[in-house]
């Protein structure tokens, strides 16, 4: 079930009318949570239940093993690195995997047939397999790099592992957050359910105002059903898939914020503006947190990070955006994408090492970086790698479009004219956003205004993007 | 307590100065599960694409016709395959008088991609909860209902409605259209290249016709007919389709159908391809003319 759905509502209301029953004492509590967030997981498919219980098992002992047996502790943590990447593997690559080896087998003269021979049950994605995953791994390398202590109770684990709010699309919890939280009775104060609730608020106006009323427009632009073209065209489709994705993941994120504070946990922030970056390191610390530190701790230092030299420190950059771009899609477009990004991380800091700051209008920095960035979006959207290169030459090639389509789609592109008023009003009051953000009186306007674009000017109901990864 | 209040009757205002919404979500979800779930059956069946749902009133095709039940069973990109064939099986009543069955055929219909039904199995594959929203919930939920923008706007500064895509959903099936400002060309450019590796092969026209056939041995009467449309689309269609109508007219009618021609009738397009409401109730009454003059004197037409 979606959060934009009846169900979700039905199920959190049933949800928080019983909560109080069971949050007080840990065992309930545990055992409550990871129930409710069993049958949130069941109801997009019973038959991956048995899959992340399956692995939450698995990490839950070779949690108390690593702890527990010195002398076996690179072995367990193998087990669970091995039972984790292995299910990945199996059910998000394996067809990935076996078409480059059927395409790399024909070129060598022994033509394999891997990707006809694929078990059914691997062509089914679990929902959020690539987020609990991640979450899982997280526990039990915090274990083995004596930063976590493992929890005794397989209901503490799990109702860390499954919590319902970040379940199937993040943000990636880590272990040493959230499980300490957990182990606490909170006691979640008016202004602060008020604050979970106002969350809750901006994320629907995001994801059902915004980046549901932009889908038709991206949609029909990339599936062809358009006649416009152009570069002009393509730069706004473009744009306005920038926003479509960062308000739709942004704003599923800050749902699950919400949700999990109304509960009295803290969820770290996810997305901050990632629009507003100055360069594309700033861009990294501020689109999807919770997966870039991931990699960045669990990846790119444990490597070596910056301490190895320069051509080494570029090849980690390199190795950690592509294998990002893997981890959101087994297409050579995702690649493509973590390549691309890779480049402009490299370019930067290739640039500032030997030209010390690169001084230049922060508004067109700020310019610069966002398009760059929406040209690396199109692999992130595009079908395949000729249609990426088509969009691009499009986009860079200065061809003239037929401006009748703003006016085609002007239902939907009011909603990108609105996404972008947000942006630069939050960038020009960046200072003096945080006092009068304290007061009350803009929530009176803005709440009630954001409620009623979510029931009268909310677009057809589309799953979020991120549900597939 | 003071915020809940601004947005209640903020929305209250909303809903008390506006009328409904171009786009009516709520209706238009129940047509459609209604259209692909619903166990009730009828004795005289329109079927076919989307020529058919918005260009054909199965109440006014039976309005001198007694003793009969109509029902429009058209989906979108509609395919004659066994699939859809059973669907239709599933809602004729055969137990009352002659069952009919009226199929619109449109090339289209017969092509790879149409026979995929994809609009019908998304229908078809609904889960119970959807459906159950769909059918029991939403009927409470029209006021709530969704706007467009531009709509809003041009409704509060101004009684005109916007331009727009109008779409009436009716409980027999049938989808009153029409555009505002009405372009007979617009749908022009996409049927250019909907028969790109998209061709009708006989095999599948021996498929749909076998049931016709069928049909036609279990004591149902089929008729057939190429919706009409704009000159312009019969001729991308004829010249990309792979699809002779002639032969097809001979084939279908040596299978046990009655073939019907509506030559010169002047209907209007909004598209160049769909029915405007008012050609599509002249059409209806039509239809209901000459299947009445068949029931009445079984000749060839």
């Amino acid at each position: 079930m979606v959060f934009n759905s009846l169900e979700f509502l039905i199920f959190s209301l049933l949800f928080f009318i019983l909560w109080p029953i069971f949050k007080t004492r840990d065992n309930p509590r545990w055992i409550f949570i990871t129930i409710a967030s069993l049958i949130f997981y069941g109801s997009w498919d019973w038959r991956f239940l048995f899959l992340i219980i399956g692995s939450g098992i698995l990490d839950f002992f070779c949690g108390l093993a690593i702890s527990k047996l010195p002398r076996s502790r690179k072995f367990f943590l193998l087990i669970s690195i091995a039972g984790n990447i292995g299910c990945l593997s199996i059910f998000k690559y394996s067809v990935f995997f076996a078409g480059i080896l059927d395409e790399i087998s024909l070129y060598g003269g022994y033509p394999l047939t891997l990707s006809n021979n694929i078990p059914e049950f691997a062509l089914i994605l679990p929902v959020g397999i690539s987020f609990y995953t991640f979450q899982s791994l997280s526990y039990t390398i915090d274990i083995y790099k004596r930063k976590l202590e493992p929890v005794k109770n397989i209901f503490h684990f799990f109702s860390y592992l499954v919590m319902f709010p970040q379940l199937v699309a993040g943000p990636i919890i880590r272990a040493r957050d959230l499980i300490f939280q957990l182990s606490k009775v909170k006691i979640v104060s008016q202004p602060e359910k008020w604050n979970a609730i106002k969350q809750i608020i901006i994320g629907l106006f995001q994801k059902v105002v915004i980046a549901d009323n932009l889908s038709f427009f991206v949609d029909s632009a990339f599936e062809g059903k358009t006649a416009y073209s152009g570069s002009f065209f393509w730069w706004v489709v473009i744009i306005a898939f920038a926003f479509q994705i960062y308000c739709d993941f942004s704003g599923y994120s800050l749902i699950a914020r919400g949700i999990a504070k109304y509960m009295g946990y803290h969820f770290k922030m996810n997305f901050n503006h990632p629009y507003l970056a100055r360069s594309f390191k700033d861009f990294w610390s501020r689109w999807h947190i919770s997966l870039s530190t991931w990699f960045r701790d669990y990846i790119y230092i444990p490597l070596g990070g910056n301490k190895r030299g320069l051509f080494m420190t570029l090849f980690l950059i390199t190795f950690t955006m592509v294998l990002s771009g893997l981890w959101h899609g087994a297409n050579y477009t995702f690649l493509a994408w973590g390549a691309l990004h890779a480049v402009f991380l490299i370019s930067e800091k290739v640039i500032n090492t030997h030209f010390n700051t690169f001084i230049i209008w922060k508004p067109l920095r700020v310019f610069f970086v966002f398009m760059l960035v929406c040209s690396a979006w199109v692999f992130f959207r595009a079908e395949s790698i000729p249609q990426s290169g088509e969009i691009l030459y499009y986009l860079y090639n200065f061809s003239i479009s037929d401006i009748g389509f703003i006016f085609f789609y002007i239902n939907n592109l009011i909603f990108l004219i609105l996404a972008l008023l947000i942006e630069i009003i939050i960038y020009a009051t960046q200072k003096s956003r945080m006092s009068w953000h304290r007061k009350n009186y803009p929530d009176l306007i803005l709440i009630p205004l954001a409620i009623l674009s979510i029931v009268f000017l909310r677009g057809e109901g589309q799953q979020f993007i991120y549900f597939q990864f | 307590m003071t915020i809940g209040l601004i947005t209640i009757v903020g929305g209250l205002f909303l809903k008390w100065t506006m009328p409904p919404p171009l786009k009516n979500l709520s209706a238009e979800n129940f047509f459609w599960s209604e259209k692909a779930h619903s166990k009730e059956k009828f004795n005289l069946l329109i079927i076919g694409d989307s020529r058919i749902y918005r260009g054909i009133s199965a109440k006014i095709v039976i309005e001198n016709i007694p003793g009969y039940s109509a029902k429009n069973l058209g989906f979108s990109s509609t395919g004659f395959n066994p699939d859809y064939f059973n669907f239709v099986d599933d809602r004729l009543d055969q137990e009352s008088l002659i069952p009919i069955i009226i199929m619109g055929i449109t090339p289209h219909s017969l092509t790879p991609n149409a026979l995929k039904n994809s609009h019908y199995f998304e229908l078809a594959n609904y889960k119970w909860n959807k459906k159950a929203k769909d059918l029991y919930i939403n009927k409470y939920m029209r006021f709530l209902d969704p706007y467009k923008p531009i709509e809003i706007f041009n409704l509060l500064i101004s009684d005109k409605r916007e331009d727009g895509y109008y779409q009436d959903y009716n409980n027999d099936g049938w989808v009153k259209s029409f555009t505002i400002p009405e372009n007979a060309d617009s749908a022009l450019p996409s049927y250019l290249r909907v028969f790109d590796n998209n061709t009708v092969k006989r095999e599948d026209i021996a498929i749909c016709l076998k049931k016709v056939n069928e049909w036609k041995e279990e004591g149902i009467q089929i008729f057939g007919f190429r919706p009409p449309t704009t000159k312009a689309m019969e001729s991308i269609e004829d010249s990309l389709s792979n699809l002779n109508f002639p032969d097809f007219k001979l084939e279908f009618e040596k299978h046990g159908g009655i073939w019907m021609e509506f030559p010169d009738e002047n209907f209007r397009s909004y598209d160049g391809s769909h029915l405007h409401y008012e050609s599509a109730i002249r059409f209806s009454k039509l239809i209901g003319e000459r299947i009445k003059q068949k029931i009445n004197s079984p000749k060839k037409d």
